[in-house]
């Protein structure tokens, strides 16, 4: 039976269609809210149009006074359009300002879930590489702004190593003594490469323990770089 | 002959006596304007319809556009009539 995998890509790609159709669905909205605001607002004739209709639906509005007073409300009718409309702007204003807030949340939010989730990952993984910078001449590695002193052997093999990584190539014990020491593969031993990257391992792990995990603090002692809390005895 | 010539105007200004008269609505644009008048028409176009067309076609070159006939007759208008129309009266 087949088990469905979920990795951590995955449910990233997950979020980002989300996150994108979130973002273009409020945006969506909220074009349509401002048209519809455009659209159902009533046009600057609409009380003109209305005083036209009584003048002429009222066979007995004849006399001057009643005439003047008809044109007179719909020109009072006319500058509350006018109002109206500057409304409108101050209205379309605000929520073109609250939908710029709204989106701006929504990104944090999702920036802050994605980081979350990154955080937990990072915790569940141990140690992530972000960063691997090796000085030849000064026999230096720095892995993510942790500096390391290694031996000029050591160096050897961590370059070589790297190398190879670059290239996307897998190195057995025989070539990499070969690439180091320069001669034919036929020559080389197995177990001369597996003493290298022992040497090495047990050069790195040991300092980054003791920069991770059980620091030395000068004339006073050892501890363990660790929360209280998250340690258990079984 | 002279008497034939009297007879003759007399007849021509009874005829002309004998106009249409149609009181109206009117309207101007922006800023709204409105107005009620009272105008003559020939006696052949003492028809609802004839009358519409011939005063919306006077009103047009003035700026008014025509909203609605009250009442197309022949006879005098009402001083009332008159008086409502003011200024509009038999103006276009």
């Amino acid at each position: 039976m087949l088990v469905k995998i979920s990795s951590a890509t995955e449910s990233r790609k997950a979020t980002r269609w989300v996150i994108a159709a979130g973002l273009s669905g409020i945006i969506g909205l909220l074009a349509l809210t401002g048209a519809w605001l455009l659209w159902t607002l009533p046009d600057a004739n609409a009380f003109n149009t209305r005083v036209e209709q009584i003048f002429v639906e009222n066979d007995s509005f004849t006399s001057k006074g009643e005439i003047k007073l008809l044109e007179i409300l719909a020109q009072s009718g006319t500058s509350f359009s006018d109002a109206l409309a500057s409304y409108r702007m101050v209205i379309f204003v605000l929520m073109l300002m609250a939908a710029a807030l709204l989106l701006a949340a929504l990104a944090f939010l999702s920036l802050l879930l994605l980081l979350n989730r990154r955080m937990v990952s990072i915790e569940a993984s141990g140690i992530q590489v972000s960063s691997l910078l090796i000085s030849r001449s000064e026999n230096l590695v720095i892995l993510n702004n942790m500096e390391f002193q290694l031996t000029q052997a050591a160096i050897e093999t961590l370059s070589v190593l790297a190398e190879a990584r670059m290239d996307g190539d897998m190195l057995s014990g025989v070539e990499l003594e070969a690439v180091i020491a320069g001669k034919p593969a036929a020559d080389c031993d197995e177990s001369a490469g597996a003493t290298r990257v022992k040497r090495l391992r047990d050069s790195l792990g040991n300092q980054m323990v003791s920069a991770l995990l059980i620091k030395n603090v000068a004339r006073r002692g050892y501890v363990l770089a660790i929360d209280k809390d998250v340690i258990e005895m079984i | 002959m002279k008497y034939m010539i009297l007879i003759y105007a007399v007849f021509i200004s009874s005829v002309a006596d004998a106009a249409c008269y149609a009181s109206y609505k009117a309207k101007r644009g922006d800023p709204l304007k409105l107005h009620y008048g009272v105008m003559q028409l020939l006696d052949h176009q003492c028809t609802t319809k004839a009358a519409t067309e011939v005063s919306a076609l006077r009103l047009l070159p003035h700026g008014w556009i025509l909203l609605n006939l009250l009442t197309v007759s022949l006879n005098i208008p009402t001083p009332t009539q008159k008086e409502n129309a003011g200024e509009n009266f038999l103006r276009y």
